[in-house]
């Protein structure tokens, strides 16, 4: 008999046995009901997403003795009350009970059983107008369901062997050999799973990533371990006006004026590729850092100019730092920069408003530029010196070779020097090559591993693998080398290995440190793993603390908030020139620094969550202050300001970098920026849209509005209630467009379809349809504008704490959040909620916790 | 002097010890004593894979009329000298492609894998690299992955991407240009050096095996799975070095500005047309480069902000004109493939060229009745097959096809379904 007759017999069984007079037999169960019940079944799919997720990773497989041994079918609760309408007949929802093994052995079918749980427990299930059962049937049936799967949960939950991800992997290298390599590129993406990609489950490998592992780690030794002498720093001055490789610039007399002291005034914006201020004259001829000090002046201007500092490759260049120069007195300027071999410096001035694309023509009319009466940013000569290196020999130079000489001869078995007189690498020498290489390969295995002191049985491959390449080559150099690769593609190495249960001290410091500074655990972190103090609470503390005010935890608060709000997708559009002008490169880099800056803040001084979504207060420069129409903000560093009453800022969703990525370059979406709410601040994710449900398209013609559209959208009973929960908070984002500028009505391009000048400055968009910021949550509650939604918001302040908890539980884990963690994360977001929902606070409350403390 | 010097042919056996498996090599060009390559029926099947990740402008490519008198949609026009060496075919797409974000399903298109990005999600095998686990152990590239972009099309069965190599300068570097004998010496001390460290972190993840929990045990399978086939891959890539790289007229391309990404599609299609005829591959991805704003008179705006035109005709008007460079590009590719001759007959013959994008209405982000055009490999053309486009057929089964074609047996990938792609034989 197959299961399904089987069941089906079960349940005409049940039914016979019912007594309720209520229940109706399916047939009756007419059409619009089932319909009905499928769309109260997003509804609730909505409110429980975030738990059906957080259980989605958890590869199950519940054994025969636990749940229901063949069907979901064969529980009589599931049978008398849920197998009407989920049934493989009915389906309704999508869902067939009769489908769903007891064994919940796939991730779909653990999904489907915390579903069930959640949504017979908030009594969405079943539906109102069905039999009900009664309040013990309910009750013991989630009390042994939520125990069943609370003890599988806890069994299998635990973090998952995880592989440093590629900014670890490169961050581990540079803090272990103390050189800054740049080796993150050379890796694959790596797997992300909520957003974060730093989870073990989602974090694969390949050979393919092996290969690179191979590559990386040989150009990271033989960077860390030249073996030559202490590179001589160079300093010298140079004149923009100078000359270079590629001929003197063409721009001087023309756009810029040159004076006698080699200080040369720029008045156009740099875009033109002639007349781009680039350094001609210097470029690097060694990687390394380099110190750059000049000074600059505002020029005919009665306020500051601004400009960027770019470096690169001459066609390849980045925005490195924006500076001011100053009214009057010149502004010493003073860079530290890395620089690789062949990278030069442009310095472009970007504001207080735009420089026009180039002043050859007025300045031809006017006989020459010394009489052009514009403004200038004024570049006086430029010293540079470098490389500068701070530490000589490097960190894994000393762990990998001590201090043995180095010397530049040729080898007996190697060619000679070639004919171009190209020295030969230096090349570590031994007379004790036995001994120097197990001392040597001890110390530099013991720095790579996080564990502390290693056994010689745990270090005998490595010497082994030296001597059998000493045997082969006699190379000393070469062999040590190779031993050391193995130790940094092995897996103690690549991989947090966590044992079951309550971590031990060394894995506990490498997870607190690959939390707080994505990066391997610092020396006294170690000192404290090594004494096993790091176990005791308020050691752990300590050590917290320390990470926190450490310089390392801007990498946590980089790495953080580009997967928790998606900062990491600044860069994915570039909005449309012809609309928004006023979009340039000094506004995106200090929309993300405001992001990062603000959180940053909530961290240091431990200020409450409820910031996220308002704020009194903003982190801002001249640059973002502008953009926010906000008067009194000077200068090109971020500072904390208060925020004016009759402002629409304060809290993260009204930030730039959050308007920005929650858009594309030409439209702003209520679906997308209301799911980016939903999911990134209030912990709730909707589920896809249905099955052949065609997305919206947007129609910018200005006819109509995306409002319009949307709403035609959502009287469609498909969408309709998922889209209750989405757009709300997108509705109230309208006022802000794609970046993050504050709008009462939209813009609509207007003229030709003809190629802009990048001089072409005139506003291309006239003023469309008005924004209508206004809506209702799916609760009924309405606002008028974003400012009225964040009142409403802020009463939902449980969610918003408990979406940071679980989103830092993860990251911090690196493994998502299962069944088994609720009432650990509920203890949390109680405890944060009666202590002042400090951020700070929270951290360390994490760091404390069961779920931060177990594998 | 070596014993592998380049008039020796390799031998068999030394091929398959490297190796280190059974896999058989039905057709490896080294191993023929003169370079006479008789009409076989084992004649090499190729098959190029080329995304355009923005979307392509239904409305001016997909031909109103189904089967072989459709009328010419504009970009169709464009490459009407190969009318009957291609087809369209409309009403394809994967399940489940809503995901992280609305280029997400990028990263599925050769996968098929559900809900990209979205938790829990994990790629899946791409259909490239199913082939190239079959056939490419006999040219010296497995498998070509290329981009015009980060993204690669390519996943290998754990749902690690392959990164793809970006730079045509480096791709023609790797394919034809001859190291010096020092360098071959070094290139292979260091494939040497490699497989000594292998050997020892296997070793070590042994032991590591012994001390951890079942779960983190299935983790760490994955990383003995990598160093293992990085192992025979490195000695494959040793074999290799003995053998030279073949000898091509072509120069090797110039850098391009950061924004002419039509340029760079058209370097790549250059180098992806001689890697073929050379047979240094037999397997390609290639993700289009798209984005920027290329250097086309008329076209102002980005590249993607294009694609979401919201039916702008202005941004249409400019989308078009990238467009059609796009299909220019595609027409040039066509006629390389289609002049050179391999035994007689064109390479287009014997290399099935499937070029499309995983959006389909790119200004909504819709993954549904994706632009699909089917080139060479010898199916029968010249027309245009429609599926429902309501209720779209798995575009899985057309790879299905397309891996049949190469010549290995397959019946099934990712979402296929029994029943076939209509009619292309």
């Amino acid at each position: 008999m197959s299961n399904t007759s089987e069941s089906a017999m079960r349940r005409r069984s049940t039914l016979t046995e019912q007594t309720t007079p209520k229940l109706r037999p399916k047939a009756k169960t007419s059409r619009f009901a089932a319909r009905a019940r499928f769309y109260m079944k997003f509804v609730s799919r909505l409110r429980l997403h975030h738990t059906i997720f957080a259980a989605l990773l958890i590869v199950w497989s519940l054994g025969s003795s636990t749940l229901q041994a063949q069907s979901a079918s064969s529980s009589p609760f599931v049978a008398k009350y849920c197998l009407d309408c989920h049934d493989h007949q009915t389906k309704s929802g999508g869902l067939n009970f009769e489908d769903l093994s007891g064994k919940a052995d796939s991730i779909e079918s653990l999904a489907r059983w915390v579903q069930m749980h959640d949504r017979v427990a908030v009594r969405e299930m079943p539906p109102k107008d069905e039999a009900q059962p009664t309040d013990d049937e309910r009750k013991s049936f989630l009390a042994e369901l939520a125990r069943q799967l609370t003890a599988e949960d806890a069994k299998r939950k635990g973090t998952v062997l995880r592989r440093l991800n590629r900014s670890e992997y490169e961050n581990t290298l540079r803090d272990l050999l103390d050189v800054r390599v740049e080796v993150k590129e050379l890796l694959p993406e790596d797997g992300r799973s909520h957003g974060f990609d730093n989870i073990g489950e989602a974090l694969g490998i390949s050979s393919v990533q092996m290969k690179r592992y191979l590559e990386a780690a040989r150009i990271a030794i033989d960077q860390a371990c030249p073996g030559s002498p202490r590179p001589k720093a160079e300093r010298k001055t140079y004149s923009l006006a100078d000359g270079g490789p590629q001929g003197k610039p063409g721009a001087v007399g023309k756009d810029w004026l040159a004076l006698d002291d080699g200080t040369v005034v720029i008045f156009n914006d740099g875009m033109l590729e002639s007349s781009k201020p680039v350094l001609r004259s210097f470029t690097a001829s060694q990687t390394g850092w380099y110190r750059i000090r000049f000074n600059a002046a505002a020029y005919q201007s009665d306020q500051p100019i601004y400009f960027a500092v770019y470096i690169g490759a001459k066609r390849d260049q980045i925005v490195h730092s924006f500076h001011e120069a100053s009214v009057g007195q010149p502004k010493p300027i003073d860079i530290t920069a890395w620089l690789s071999n062949g990278d030069t410096l442009q310095l472009i001035p970007t504001g207080p408003d735009r420089f026009p694309y180039n002043v050859h023509g007025r300045v031809a009319k006017l006989g020459g530029i010394e009489k052009f009466d514009g403004r200038g940013l004024a570049i006086h000569p430029i010293d540079i010196e470098g490389p500068i290196v701070e530490t000589w020999p490097s960190r894994g130079q000393t762990l990998l070779f001590g201090r043995l000489d180095a010397s530049n001869d040729a080898p007996k078995n190697k060619a000679k020097p070639n004919a171009k007189g190209q020295s030969l690498p230096y090349r570590f020498r031994s007379s004790q090559p036995a001994i120097d290489s197990r001392r040597l390969l001890r110390s530099f295995a013991e720095a790579a591993f996080r564990r502390g002191r290693l056994s010689d049985n745990r270090l005998e491959p490595y010497f082994a693998l030296f001597d059998a390449e000493f045997k082969k080559s006699a190379d000393f150099d070469n062999a040590m080398r190779t031993a050391a690769l193995a130790v940094l593609c092995a897996p103690e190495f690549l991989y947090l290995e966590e044992t079951p249960g309550r971590l031990t001290s060394y894995p506990l410091a490498s997870r607190l440190a690959y939390f707080l500074t994505r990066s391997s655990p610092d020396e006294p972190l170690l000192i404290a793993a090594d004494k096993s103090t790091l176990s005791d609470s308020a050691s752990l503390r300590r050590e917290t603390e320390r990470l926190l005010q450490s310089d390392s935890i801007e990498r946590f608060i980089a790495d953080f908030t580009d997967a928790w709000l998606n900062l990491r997708e600044i860069d994915a559009t570039t909005p449309d020139g012809r609309i928004y002008p006023e979009f340039d490169p000094h506004l995106k880099h200090s929309m993300v620094a405001e992001t990062r800056a603000f959180f940053g803040e909530l961290l240091r001084s431990n200020l409450p969550i409820s910031n996220i979504v308002r704020s009194d207060f903003a982190m801002l420069d001249e640059r973002m202050a502008r953009h926010y129409g906000i008067a009194g903000v000077k200068g090109t560093h971020l500072r904390k300001v208060s925020l004016p009453s009759d402002v629409q800022r304060g809290g993260i969703m009204t930030q730039a970098s959050i308007l920005k990525v929650s858009a594309n370059g030409t439209s702003t979406s209520p679906v997308l920026r209301g799911i980016w709410v939903q999911e990134r601040i209030l912990g709730f994710h909707p589920p896809p849209p249905p099955p052949g449900v065609p997305g919206l398209e947007p129609d910018i013609r200005g006819a109509k509005t995306i409002r319009e559209q949307l709403d035609k959208h959502r009287t469609l009973e498909n969408c309709r209630n998922c889209h209750a929960n989405i757009d709300p908070p997108g509705f109230a984002l309208e006022s802000f467009d794609v970046i993050g500028g504050l709008r009462s009505k939209y813009r609509v391009g207007i003229g030709e379809a003809k190629a802009l000048a990048p001089w072409d400055r005139q506003k291309h968009f006239q003023d469309g349809p008005p924004v209508d910021p206004s809506g209702q949550l799916a609760d009924g509650r309405s606002f008028r504008d974003f400012r009225e939604l964040q009142t409403l918001l802020l009463t939902q302040r449980e969610s918003v704490v408990k979406c940071l908890v679980e989103k830092l539980c993860m990251f911090a884990t690196g493994r998502a959040m299962g069944f088994s963690d609720r009432p650990e994360i509920d203890r949390l977001v109680a405890a944060s909620m009666q202590n002042g929902e400090g951020v700070r606070d929270l951290i360390h409350l994490i760091v404390q916790s069961d779920i931060f403390r177990n594998k | 002097m070596n014993r592998y010097s380049k008039w020796t042919p390799l031998r068999r056996r030394t091929v398959l010890r490297g190796l280190g498996t059974t896999i058989a090599l039905p057709w490896l060009d080294a191993m023929s004593p003169v370079c006479v390559k008789a009409a076989s029926p084992n004649a090499p099947q190729r098959a190029v894979f080329l995304d355009a990740g923005l979307g392509i402008h239904m409305p001016f490519f997909l031909p109103a009329q189904v089967g072989s008198d459709y009328e010419p949609t504009p970009y169709l026009k464009l490459i009407q000298d190969f009318r009957n060496d291609f087809t369209v075919v409309s009403g394809l797409s994967h399940k489940d492609q809503f995901g992280a974000d609305g280029h997400a399903s990028h990263s599925t298109w050769l996968t098929a894998a559900r809900h990209p990005g979205k938790p829990g999600f994990k790629n899946s095998l791409s259909i490239d690299q199913l082939i190239a686990e079959r056939i490419g152990s006999q040219t010296r590239f497995p498998s070509l992955v290329l981009s015009g972009s980060t993204l690669s099309l390519s996943w290998t069965a754990g749902g690690v991407q392959i990164p793809a190599e970006r730079s045509p300068a480096k791709l023609f570097q790797q394919l034809f240009m001859e190291g010096s004998a020092q360098q071959l010496a070094d290139q292979r001390e260091q494939l040497q050096r490699g497989r000594s460290v292998l050997d020892t972190v296997l070793g070590e993840a042994d032991k590591l095996q012994r001390r951890i929990g079942p779960r983190d045990r299935e983790k760490l399978d994955e990383y003995f799975t990598a160093v293992r086939e990085l192992e025979t891959s490195l000695t494959l890539g040793e074999e290799w070095t003995h053998k030279p790289k073949p000898k091509v007229d072509a120069q090797p391309p110039k850098e391009l500005p950061g924004n002419d990404t039509i340029g760079r599609t058209k370097q790549m299609y250059e180098l992806i047309a001689l890697a073929l005829q050379t047979d240094s591959s037999r397997v390609v991805t290639f993700n289009t480069a798209s984005g920027g704003t290329p250097p086309i008179t008329g076209v102002a705006d980005e590249w993607h902000n294009l694609s979401h035109h919201g039916k702008d005709p202005t941004k249409i008007e400019q989308l078009k004109l990238i467009e059609v460079e796009q299909f220019h590009a595609l027409r040039h590719f066509f006629g390389k493939l289609k002049d050179f001759r391999e035994q007689g007959r064109p390479l287009l013959d014997t290399t099935t060229v499937l070029f499309g994008s995983n959006l389909g209405n790119a200004s909504a982000h819709s993954t549904d009745n994706l632009p699909i055009l089917l080139a060479g490999g010898g199916f029968k053309h010249g027309r245009h097959i429609a599926h429902d486009a309501t209720n779209n057929a798995p575009l899985c089964n057309l790879f299905v096809a397309v891996a049949q074609k190469t010549g290995i047996e397959v019946d099934r990938f990712a979402q296929s379904t029994s029943s076939g792609i209509v009619d292309l034989t």
